[in-house]
């Protein structure tokens, strides 16, 4: 079986990529309209958008990053995991409810839709479809570019296609990625997250029994060989320290609030009791697919410490090496399948959102309508923004890394920022008006590329995004207490009642 | 106190307390440290006991933390009912949430320069406070949002008259732009 390694994590991806386009053209048949295309026709079951919504939250930073963080700092990055019961909690509480019944009285098809209808303020609608474009932009270059270099590592171990280059692996791992995204918009997004986020879990389960057998005396074997290197690796703050720590968990906790790829599902379900339902589900699968996390991390840290394993080049090659060595063939094949979903199932949800951010919402703000034959122009705009991305994927791993990493800014902490004030606060609160929502959303855009574009170090490893979104919370509430009481249409007022 | 002003007061203290945060230079900042064997793996750098004014300034970040978790899970559950008697259980759930909070720092506290420090479930105790108990707790949260959703988020007879008020509105939107054709 051995042998075979690598035909069987290469078929294991094909079949995973053919299975996503056959729902692409499945999809195709049942988006008539750029209602479908954005919001699924509002119409989606429990399970699917518990699915939908777990997968969208957990990118391949989870399956590689998170792993390498591990590796890297020890139990650090665990607080971001242990965030995740709150997340889904306080985002469910502010917002499954707030805007599903937003898209009934109004029928929004986007965040920045939303915004528009609470405010009566067409800037407020520019300026947060300006930031999700670009965080768009940085986000899913990036996930193109880990997509393809995982692909790339794929093919060198396989015989007759190990001349692969770079190129061509962003060039498949994109084509496959908005072929179901225009064929099928958001209606295929979500179906590919139910097969993504099931792979994702199985993979999960199947790895976290793996890893502990893999080093000797299993977890506690672990903890002792980390407890001797570096007593506080194993700790609660890990190599990082108490403040950072609790620096990355507030920011995932609140923070998921201002994810836009995935509140936006909330407008998605069929019947807005359905959330009481949506919620274990998001919450349980996500915790089932952080053992991947935590058990890679600590046991391929373990293993180098002891010697049992040689040291790896780079922090995230952690689970790469980790499925390499000890994970049986068609494990590996599951976890690398697995890997490819976590990336992919956040990057159609980052397309889909753009694509309405180019032919919704930034015409609207501009001209107060949006595009004729939005369908077909959310399609090409659906291409446009795929392509823009491969090409800008590229370009920052062949001539520009700094410049990724910039607009990488503008991912989970720039979001959290910038949207959880105006939109969870926002929604929730009355006298909350345009002025101070534009002023949260562009202040912390500002702060958010300040600490990036300086590298500013902030003391005891506090997060850049938990200063940037604690300042425009602060802002959001003292602008909005100095402006005058905004007027609500009767419409959002009743639902801001409810 | 209004739930928003409440939300307001509490942010203002988280705020307050990153800028302590960040001035507090009572221990130098060592950590984390790149390790010297293995390159892309970090060490902590401890090489004394944590700065117990540093400790108290955490234990108030995460304090702080949690009491902004539960002012915005009021926020969001409020209608212009009120919390409709959720307010007592989500203080409850809070100050379970604190005592496994505080529990975890003050464990890490006491055990920190102990040679062997005690385990549980492999892991330092302090370790598994957080893994089993902090990851866990806000369940608690959740537990209300499922059990409680057609008492405290959104009542059948909220609904109800929401769909009403909506009919209502359009069918005077309707009207007017009727009036207006005409």
């Amino acid at each position: 079986m051995e042998q075979f390694r690598s035909p069987i994590i290469l078929t294991s991806v094909i079949v995973y990529m053919l299975a996503c386009i056959g729902v692409g053209l499945w999809a195709l048949r049942r988006t008539h309209s750029a209602r479908d295309f954005f919001m699924a026709g509002r119409n989606l079951g429990v399970f699917v958008t518990g699915m939908a919504v777990f997968s969208s939250t957990l990118s391949g930073f989870a399956f590689v990053g998170g792993p390498g963080l591990v590796y890297a700092m020890g139990m650090s990055s665990i607080w971001i995991v242990v965030s995740t019961a709150m997340s889904f909690t306080i985002s469910f509480f502010l917002l499954a409810k707030r805007l599903r019944l937003f898209a009934q009285a109004r029928d929004t098809i986007s965040l920045p839709d939303a915004v528009a209808a609470r405010y009566r303020s067409e800037s407020s609608r520019f300026l947060t479809a300006l930031a999700i474009l670009l965080g768009v932009m940085g986000y899913l270059a990036t996930q193109i570019l880990a997509m393809a270099m995982v692909l790339q590592s794929i093919l060198v171990r396989t015989a007759g296609l190990d001349g692969i280059g770079l190129v061509t692996c962003v060039a498949i791992s994109a084509a496959v990625l908005v072929f179901y995204c225009v064929t099928g918009g958001i209606i295929a997004s979500v179906y590919t997250d139910l097969i993504q986020g099931s792979v994702m879990v199985i993979a999960s389960i199947l790895v976290f029994a793996t890893a502990f057998f893999a080093i000797e005396g299993g977890a506690a074997g672990a903890v002792a060989v980390l407890r001797a290197d570096d007593p506080e690796s194993i700790g609660p703050w890990g190599t990082l320290g108490m403040l950072g720590c609790m620096s990355w968990y507030f920011m995932f906790a609140v923070g998921s609030v201002g994810q836009p790829h995935v509140v936006t599902k909330y407008m998605m379900n069929k019947d807005i009791r359905d959330a009481r339902r949506i919620l274990p589900v998001s919450i349980i699968s996500y915790s089932i697919s952080a053992l991947l996390w935590i058990s890679i991390g600590l046991v391929m840290r373990a293993l180098v410490l002891q010697g049992a394993h040689a040291p790896l080049k780079a922090a995230d090659d952690a689970a790469p090496a980790f499925l390499q060595a000890y994970a049986h063939p068609i494990l590996a094949g599951v976890v690398f399948a697995g890997l490819f979903a976590a990336i992919m199932s956040t990057a159609d949800a980052f397309l889909n959102i753009g694509a309405a951010a180019v032919v919704h919402d930034i015409p609207r703000a501009f001209r107060g309508r949006s595009l004729k034959r939005e369908l077909y122009w959310a399609r090409i705009a659906t291409v446009a923004i795929g392509a823009a991305a491969a090409a800008f994927a590229l370009y920052s791993h062949y001539v520009n890394a700094r410049l990724v990493a910039l607009l990488g800014a503008f991912g989970w902490g720039t979001f959290a920022a910038a949207l959880v004030p105006a939109v969870a606060i926002g929604f929730n609160w009355k006298r909350a008006t345009p002025l101070a929502a534009n002023v949260a959303i562009a202040v912390s855009l500002v702060v958010n590329f300040g600490i990036e574009l300086f590298d500013i170090a902030i003391p005891h490893g506090i997060h850049g995004g938990t200063i940037a979104m604690v300042l425009s919370i602060v802002l959001f509430f003292g602008v909005s207490l100095l402006s005058q009481r905004p007027q609500l249409d009767p419409d959002i007022e009743a639902v801001m009642d409810v | 106190m209004k739930v928003w002003g409440l939300v307001f007061a509490i942010a203002l203290g988280l705020a307050v307390t990153l800028v302590v945060a960040t001035y507090w230079t009572a221990q130098p900042q060592v950590r984390p440290i790149d390790h010297p064997e293995f390159a892309g793996m970090q060490q902590s750098g401890m090489d004394a006991e944590p700065d117990t004014g540093l400790l108290w300034i955490g234990w108030s970040f995460g304090a702080l933390q949690i009491a902004f978790f539960a002012a915005m899970l009021a926020l969001g559950a409020r209608s212009r009912r009120g919390l409709r008697g959720l307010g007592v259980p989500l203080i409850a759930a809070s100050l379970i949430y604190l005592a496994v909070w505080s529990a975890l720092v003050f464990t890490y506290h006491s055990q920190v320069s102990a040679e062997e420090p005690a385990l549980f479930l492999g892991f330092p105790t302090p370790t598994a406070w957080m893994l089993f108990a902090i990851w866990p707790c806000p369940l608690l949260f959740t537990l209300y949002y499922v059990v409680g959703f057609d008492r405290w988020i959104a009542t059948p007879q909220d609904l109800a008259e929401l769909d009403q008020t909506l009919a209502r509105l359009r069918t005077e939107s309707g009207a007017a732009d009727d009036e207006a054709d005409r």
